[in-house]
Order: structure tokens, then sequence, then C-alpha cells
């Protein structure tokens, strides 16, 4: 320890600079080199039927994503989405943190049933919630707001409310896992403190305000910022529950990027398939189904 | 499936889809079975009244938007003369569907003006849909044979009948279909010889009839081989017979599978009331312009 505290900071030794190639070699292969490949065709006309005629367009791109209204509908609904689900469940989740750090007999399995939506694959919680929030007579949420009084809500078939109703699904899936990282927190803040306060006259809430939160500033920094970051790449969650419908209601700009990409690419590179077996250099855009 | 004059691949047999109806509810409203929209609506009507729903659909699925639409499409301009060039116009660019197609779309929403089709199906799953055919809370359901055993499990009691879809101008009607999926075999494939077998096995009467036993409605592409329509197909016989049987989107070229996406999800925009028809095609015309000059 003292050996390496004596060196200059940001020399390398040779051996272990040796040591750090390959997963370099891997990182720039995989993510820097596509990344700023990506970034290079992003300025140039490049399309998978004309691969080869590659000129410079500048901005041109840039500028035909907003003037489409789908992907305006998609960076809108991307964003909302990121932004309402960091709050809700970190506001959910530090609260349920608290109770569940206090003791009581249940606290295990109500930390374990909280817990449990998060191991589920986001497709799986598409499949359930799509049969809860259906609008059919068997529809188990609509059935309950039925017998209520309240009439039928069309969650996902209401283009005005579906994105927020996508949103609530995956605040009841993930709370319980940030919960897990605010709950390791809390139990790393020194009790002490509490005493300490409550002898000086504090009480719960201060306590809340001015210990446990400050205290817990590292969690909430991590769980706010991997909830933002999940959230403005969803996907997943928005493909089994409405695939982007009503029209394009519930898109994103990763079920965009999806469609226009992917699903196309496929079809084209089929098309080009084609180009080379026939070799006329034609544009034919033919072929049986 | 053709190309530069050699044969790729044969399908082994058709799909189609057309209006499944409840038998029974039929019957018990003394309904006859419709031959034009028309007729279709007045059936409805009577449905209606007596708080049944007249046809369960999962427009939530923006494909079974698309496929209730193009059936009228194909019925009253796409299977008419007049609209025979229409899906080779359509995959060059010399024609639109906003051109072409919005009479079709503006009938179509007959079925939204009569509360037929709502906004709350567009909250509804295809496998939710089923499941108010199967329970008789919906008389008919649009689909093909491939969900049959899905209502005899549902339902084994039930007596399922099926009818072509239908235009305003009647005639024998049109199902939605065309050739199933066809076997290819690679050429580098080590197994090769099986592969070959196989295919052998299936262009046989017999493997035909294995085959078509899994999906019974169809028709075999082997000359010789004729099935026997299950009774359940009896009211769409005339289509078949006058080959009424097709899928437009299988002459569009590259634009097929985007441009079925995005003609599905007009139809739910529509059906939401966020698209008039006419900004719906448009849409689509818009996409497929986008397409064609890539």
């Amino acid at each position: 320890m003292l050996r390496i505290r004596s060196r200059r900071p940001g020399r390398l030794e040779p051996a272990y600079a040796l040591l750090l190639l390959p997963a370099l070699a891997v990182y720039v292969l995989f993510f820097v080199y596509p990344a700023a490949g990506t970034f290079y065709y992003s300025f140039t006309n490049w399309s998978d039927v004309h691969p080869n005629q590659v000129s410079f367009v500048g901005w041109r791109n840039y500028r035909s994503i907003f003037r489409e209204d789908i992907y305006v509908t998609g960076i809108r609904n991307t964003l909302t989405y990121a932004v309402i689900s960091t709050i809700l469940i970190n506001a959910l989740a530090i609260p349920l943190a608290a109770a569940l750090n206090r003791g009581f007999r249940t606290r295990a399995l109500l930390r374990s049933v909280f817990f449990m939506p998060a191991v589920f694959s986001p497709l799986i919680i598409g499949f359930l919630w799509s049969y809860l929030y259906s609008t059919s007579d068997f529809g188990l949420i609509n059935r309950g707001l039925a017998a209520l009084g309240i009439g039928k809500i069309n969650f996902l078939g209401d283009s005005d409310i579906a994105i927020y109703a996508v949103i609530l699904t995956q605040v009841w899936q993930w709370v319980g896992y940030n919960m897990v990282i605010y709950l390791a927190n809390l139990q790393s803040i020194n009790p002490e403190y509490y005493e300490a306060a409550k002898l000086d006259g504090a009480g719960p809430l201060q306590s809340f305000g001015r210990i446990t939160l400050p205290l817990l500033a590292p969690a909430i920094t991590f769980c706010t910022v991997t909830v933002m970051i999940s959230g403005l790449k969803v996907f997943d969650i928005v493909y089994s529950l409405t695939s982007g419908g009503p029209g394009h209601a519930t898109e994103t700009i990763v079920s965009l990027m999806v469609k226009k990409g992917t699903r196309r690419r496929l079809l084209c590179l089929r098309l080009r398939l084609r180009h080379r077996i026939r070799r006329d250099g034609r544009h034919h855009h033919v072929f049986a189904a | 499936m053709t190309f530069d004059g050699k044969l790729y691949g044969l399908p082994q047999a058709s799909w189609f889809n057309g209006i499944y109806y409840n038998v029974d509810l039929f019957k018990k409203y003394n309904l006859q079975i419709p031959k034009t929209l028309d007729e279709y609506f007045a059936v409805a009507k009577t449905f209606q009244d007596n708080g049944i729903k007249p046809q369960a659909i999962g427009l939530k699925n923006a494909n079974v938007a698309m496929q209730s639409f193009i059936a009228l499409a194909l019925n009253d301009y796409i299977g008419m003369p007049e609209g025979k060039g229409f899906d080779e116009a359509f995959r060059t660019g010399s024609a639109s569907m906003k051109e072409a197609l919005l009479p079709a779309l503006n009938t179509w929403t007959e079925y939204l003006k009569r509360g037929i089709f709502t906004k709350d199906m567009l909250g509804l799953e295809e496998e939710q849909a089923i499941d108010e055919f199967t329970s008789g809370k919906a008389a008919m359901f649009q689909t093909g044979p491939w969900y049959m055993d899905t209502f005899k499990q549902k339902n084994p009691a039930m007596n399922i009948g099926m009818f072509p879809n239908l235009g305003t101008k009647g005639g024998p009607g049109w199902m939605v279909g065309g050739p199933g999926v066809a076997f290819g075999i690679n050429a580098k494939s080590t197994a090769k010889e099986a592969a070959f077998q196989v295919l052998e096995l299936l262009s046989t009467p017999e493997g035909q009839e294995a085959y078509w036993n899994d999906n019974k409605g169809g028709s075999s592409f082997l000359k010789g081989v004729e099935f026997e329509m299950p009774a359940e197909y009896r009211d769409a016989q005339e289509a078949f017979k006058q080959g009424n049987v097709y899928f437009p989107p299988n002459g569009w070229g590259a634009l097929r599978n985007p441009i079925i996406d995005e003609l599905g999800k007009m139809i739910q925009a529509v059906v939401g009331g966020q698209e008039t028809p006419e900004q719906a095609l448009a849409s689509v015309d818009k996409k497929a312009a986008a397409l064609r000059s890539k």
C-alpha cells in the first residue's frame, strides 16, 4: 500500500497496462467503435438499401426527426416516463424502506413481498397487466372499479392515459427493488445519531428530515440516476403492454428506434440479398412474400 | 415463390380469415347469415338490442385492426375490377391509399358510428376478445381456422359457423388470406438429405392430409388433393369457389410489413378519434413514400 502511494499519481506500470489491454480492446471494439461509427453515419445519407453510396448531409437527419410528429411524441413520452417514474419510484421507496427498517415480526416477509415484482421480466409484467387493465368483462381492475360504482377506465386503449398506465406498472415493479437499496443505506446509519436527536427533543419527522434524508444521499443519487437511465431507454414494457399503441400514443425513443431500425433493416437485408442475386444494379423492391 | 424463373419454395397450404359466428345465437334471434354490410349492420342491431356485443375484436393489436379494414377494402375496392391493379400501383408509388381506399375507410367507420366497435376495444387483447366470443357475450369474431381448437377448448358445446368478410356491394364476399408458409432448405445444411425427405413426404397426399389436420380449413396446393371443408365453413363456400381469397399486403413488396404496422396503428388512431380517416391514410402514404425513397 505504502509503495503505491509513494508513486506519482497517474503513472501506469507497463505490467498493469498490459492487464488492462484485453478489456480495453473489447470495449473499443464493441462500444467505442460502433458508437463513433453510428455518430458519423448520422451525418450521412447512409441507408440500408444503398449502403455503398454514402455522402455527407450535415444536420439533415437530425432536423427530420423534429419534423415528424411521431418522433416528437416518442421524445415527449420518454421524458414523461423517465421523470414521472424517477419521482414516483424514489418518493415511494424511501418511506417504504424507512417503514420496513423498523423492528416488527412480518418485516422479512413484507420486504420479500415488495421486492418480488422486480424478479420478473418486464415482458411477463406486461402480459400480466394487460389482462389486469383489460376493458373486457374479465378485466380485474375494471371489474373492481365497476363494483365501486366507478365507470370503466380504458387504461391502455385511451391514448391520453395509456402512457401513465404503463408508468404505473413500472412504479409497481421497481419500488421494491429501490427500497432494498435504500434499506442497505439505512442500515449503515449509526443509530447513535437518532439517540442523540431524541435526547435533544427531536420528533420522528424531524429525525427523518434532518438525519435520515441527508445520510441517504448516496442511495438517493444511485437510485435516481439508475431509474432515470432505464427510463430514458425504456422499451420492453412498452412493447409488451401496448406495442407503442393505440396509434402511436405510447411510442418511446427506443421503441421507435427498434421499429424504424431493426424491423426495417431485416426487411431490407432480405432486399439487399435479392440485389446481390440479381447483380443487375436495378432497384427491385419486388419479392414474393 | 419464384425468382428469376426458378422455384424456391412452395407453400404447404393456404390461410384465410373470415367472420366466425355463434350459430345458436343466430338461431335464437332468428337471424339470417348477412350477405352485405347493410345486412350485417341489421344483424348487429338485433344483437345490440338484446344486450349482446355483435362482434368481439381485440383492437389493442394493430394487426387485428388492419385485418378488419383490409377485409372491407378488399370487398369494396381491391377485389373489384377497378381496384385490380392497386397493390402493384401502391408498391411502385403510382397509387395512394388516400385516393384509392378512403371510401372504404369511411364505410368502415360505420362500425364505430353504430357502436359495434368502440374505443373500449382498443384496450382488449385478442385472447380476451375470444373469451367474449366463446362465452356468448359476443356473437361474431373475425379470424381464421388456427383458433378453432381454442374455441372448442374454451366452449366445447358451442356451434360455430363462418361467413366471408362482407362489403357494401354484396356478391360472394372475400376471405382475407393467401399462401401459407413455404419451406426452404439451406444449401449448406448438414441435414439436407433428411430435409428433402421431409419435403418429399409433405408432398404426398398423406403428408398433405397430416399437415392439413393441424390447420383445417386451408386448401392444398398439391394437384389432385382436395380436402372436404369442415361443415363450419359451409357459408363461406361460394367465396372459396370464386377464388376470393387474397391478402393485399402480399402485393406491396418491401412495403408489406412496415405498412401493415402503420396501417393498423392508424386504424387504431381513427377508432380513438385522434385521426380522421383522411389523415390516417395520408399518414400511411407518407410512410410508404419514405420507404420507397430509401
